[in-house]
């Protein structure tokens, strides 16, 4: 086992700053403490405002559950009143209540927009007018399609009752008109959608949000011995990149291929610094990694463990079981076979290639300490090749005939950004969307155990001189500490999700604290930190890490096993060893 | 040929030079357009690409957020695994 091993030395281009023995100062001190402390924070504040103020509607959860399980008893097929207490469950979220919206309008990202940028953050009442006319006419006639498709459904489902569902042709013909129903309602929702755009101002939000964030960050840097004065001055330009980053995600045509925020932060930050540099005075607020372990930290409330079983031990099997070993091989490959010379660079490929794209790039890469343009080369591989699998692959499916699920699965588990996995399978048909972002959920979860596995080989294995042993006290040491800031988050959420209940965790927890609070604040501390990455990087360093197409092999090796596998244990899971569970969904 | 090739090569050392020259802020306005133009012709393709063009329509039609990075970033998860749920906790047919 005696490898050539990267010794990483102590400076600035690393992601993850750590050194020295843990003293009790350091838990006031150093950015990965003080970054547990700020995202408990945020998590406590969440958990204050929608704990203890649950929507009236949840009330009405048992009379729902209820209706499922009768009518699933009484008929062979899900019926009408089956589907409208499923809908009714789902629609109940704790974010829906009035303090909730006023949250998210506070913390809401820059809007759609096609050829003006302004109108991503200010929309009039005459614009929204505009834009709903055409699309009210549509809206109409889908809703009376709807609504003419009901009394059909409903009429064949009670002559189908009526038959006590023993003649076999009036259920199938009552399924069909009820599969027909829901088609016309999902149809109709989106026409609604796209006839219900809303005047909005973004501005004052904006201003107030940049006000607060500086606030919040400037305390923390303060608290580390830093100047708060310098970091509030520094930081609205910063900010503004990542509004300008989140534009550009919004921008009609970019949202297409998926290319998000974090590239644009990176390539706005990157335009700055090469070519009039970073002003001294904004220095100071370009603080990437304190931006980055606060928003890990809030990453991980959102892995909830119990999400794993969403769609029972088949996907269990293709997300926890390929994904691991397509990510062990494919850094074995590039430490072995092509012999890749940073290896921070290779794991941080691997497990954005394999595990979820972006979000398993940010916490891997912090978790080994990778460099900063590490970490953007795995974000701009992977928006690229998700760009061509999210088109290829639905695509490829349809060819060679794959069955919804199967294709969903495939799908959910191969290509990298959550975002392209549900356009895949919707590019496929609702039953493929539904499994594929079942599928790519239960993988984010892998994410937790993957940032800590890292982060231990690390600092047991690969930072050391080769043929030493450390000790566990050593590895304590030079352990990324806000990592278990992250494990904490995401076993504190993942109780609390067991022990209210999948129901009550679903609206409260997810539907509350989760997307109605710390999910938009840990996007906003993403796109801080890609645009502080940017803004301290130069173009120059890039180079040395694409002599001879490496990272490009690494990724199109890895890419190329795990859609094979995938494929292979997908079809074996879904169709040979758990048919039920496919023939259920 | 070899004419063709020293005329290519200087006029990128030309480009080169003239990039070098060119005062900071002339290269900030330069990269932003440049970004800008990039945006609106390759997104472009995505009219010209047939599956690219189908894409465009399912992300329009659903509003969907193609960027989403984490679960938790998008609707279509919670529906997904809502609907799962119900349909193996509460299977038609089964008493």
């Amino acid at each position: 086992m005696a490898e050539p091993v990267d010794k990483p030395t102590r400076d600035a281009d690393y992601v993850v700053i750590e050194s020295g023995r843990t003293t009790l100062k350091d838990l006031y001190t150093k950015e990965d403490w003080m970054a547990i402390w700020m995202g408990f924070l945020l998590l406590l504040v969440g958990l204050l405002i929608y704990l203890p103020q649950p929507p009236k509607q949840v009330a009405e959860i048992p009379k729902y559950n209820a209706t499922m399980k009768e009518e699933a008893a009484k008929a062979p097929f899900k019926t009408v009143e089956w589907y409208n207490a499923s809908a009714a469950k789902k629609a109940i979220r704790a974010r829906d209540q009035d303090f909730g919206k006023t949250i998210q309008s506070f913390l809401a990202a820059p809007s759609d927009w096609k050829t003006n940028p302004l109108d991503a953050i200010y929309r009039s009442r005459e614009a929204a007018d505009a834009m709903n006319a055409p699309a009210k006419e549509a809206a109409d006639k889908t809703k009376a399609a709807e609504d003419a498709a009901l009394v059909q459904a409903k009429t064949t489902q009670s002559a189908a009752a009526a038959a006590a569902f023993k003649d076999t042709n009036l259920n199938a013909a009552a399924e069909k008109d009820i599969k027909a129903w829901q088609d016309a309602k999902s149809k109709a929702s989106k026409a609604k959608g796209l006839a219900g755009n809303k005047p909005y101002n973004r501005i004052p939000y904006l201003i107030g949000l940049c006000a607060l964030l500086a606030i919040f960050f400037g305390i923390g840097k303060a608290i580390m011995g830093e100047s708060f004065g310098k970091f509030v001055v520094g930081f609205p330009v910063v900010f503004v990149l990542a509004v300008l980053a989140y534009m550009a995600e919004t921008q009609n045509l970019m949202k297409y291929w998926g290319f998000g925020f974090p590239l644009w932060a990176i390539i706005f930050g990157l335009l700055i610094s090469n070519t009039i540099g970073t002003p001294k005075w904004v220095q100071p607020a370009v603080a990437t990694e304190f931006f980055i372990k606060t928003g890990l930290v809030l990453l991980g409330a959102e892995v909830l463990f119990n999400k794993i079983l969403a769609i029972g031990k088949p996907g269990i099997f293709v997300a926890w079981i390929c994904t691991p070993i397509t990510l062990i091989l494919t850094y074995w490959f590039g430490q072995r076979v092509i012999k890749m010379p940073s290896k921070t660079l290779n794991i941080t490929i691997s497990a954005d290639m394999s595990v979820c794209g972006v979000s398993a790039a940010i916490a891997t890469a912090a978790a080994c300490r990778a460099k900063k343009e590490e970490l953007t080369l795995a974000i701009g591989l992977s928006m690229v090749f998700t760009a061509v699998c999210m088109v290829a692959q639905p695509a490829f499916a349809k060819l060679v005939g794959l069955p919804q699920v199967l294709a969903g699965a495939w799908m959910g588990s191969t290509i990298d950004s959550t975002g392209a996995v549900a356009a895949a399978g919707a590019f496929y048909g609702d039953k493929a969307l539904y499994v594929a972002a079942t599928i790519k959920m239960i993988q984010n979860v892998l994410i937790g155990v993957t940032a800590f596995g890292v982060a231990v080989y690390w600092c047991s294995k690969v930072d050391c001189a080769p043929g030493t042993q450390v000790s566990w006290w050593e590895v304590w040491y030079r352990f990324p500490k806000f990592v278990i800031g992250f494990i904490v988050a995401s076993i504190v959420f993942s109780i609390i999700d067991q022990s209210v209940g999948a129901d009550m965790s679903t609206v409260m927890v997810d539907q509350g604290v989760l997307r109605g609070f710390t999910r938009i604040a840990r996007e906003w501390f993403f796109a801080l930190a890609f645009a502080s990455i940017g803004l301290e990087t130069n173009f120059r360093e890039f180079g040395e890490y694409f002599k001879g197409g490496k990272p490009v092999t690494l990724y199109v090796f890895g890419q190329s096993f795990q859609l094979m596998l995938t494929l292979i244990v997908a079809y074996i899971m879904f169709y040979i060893v758990f048919p039920e569970v496919t023939a259920g969904i | 040929m070899i004419s063709m090739k020293s005329c290519t090569i200087a006029a990128a050392r030309g480009v080169s030079a003239l990039w070098a020259a060119a005062p900071p802020w002339l290269k900030l306005i330069i990269g932003f357009i440049l970004v800008w133009v990039c945006i609106f012709t390759v997104g472009n393709l995505s009219t010209f690409i047939p599956g690219a063009r189908h894409m465009a329509e399912v992300i329009d039609e659903r509003n969907l957020r193609a960027t989403a990075v984490y679960y938790t970033d998008l609707e279509e998860s919670h529906e997904g695994s809502q609907y799962i749920r119900h349909s193996l906790e509460y299977p038609p047919g089964k008493e």
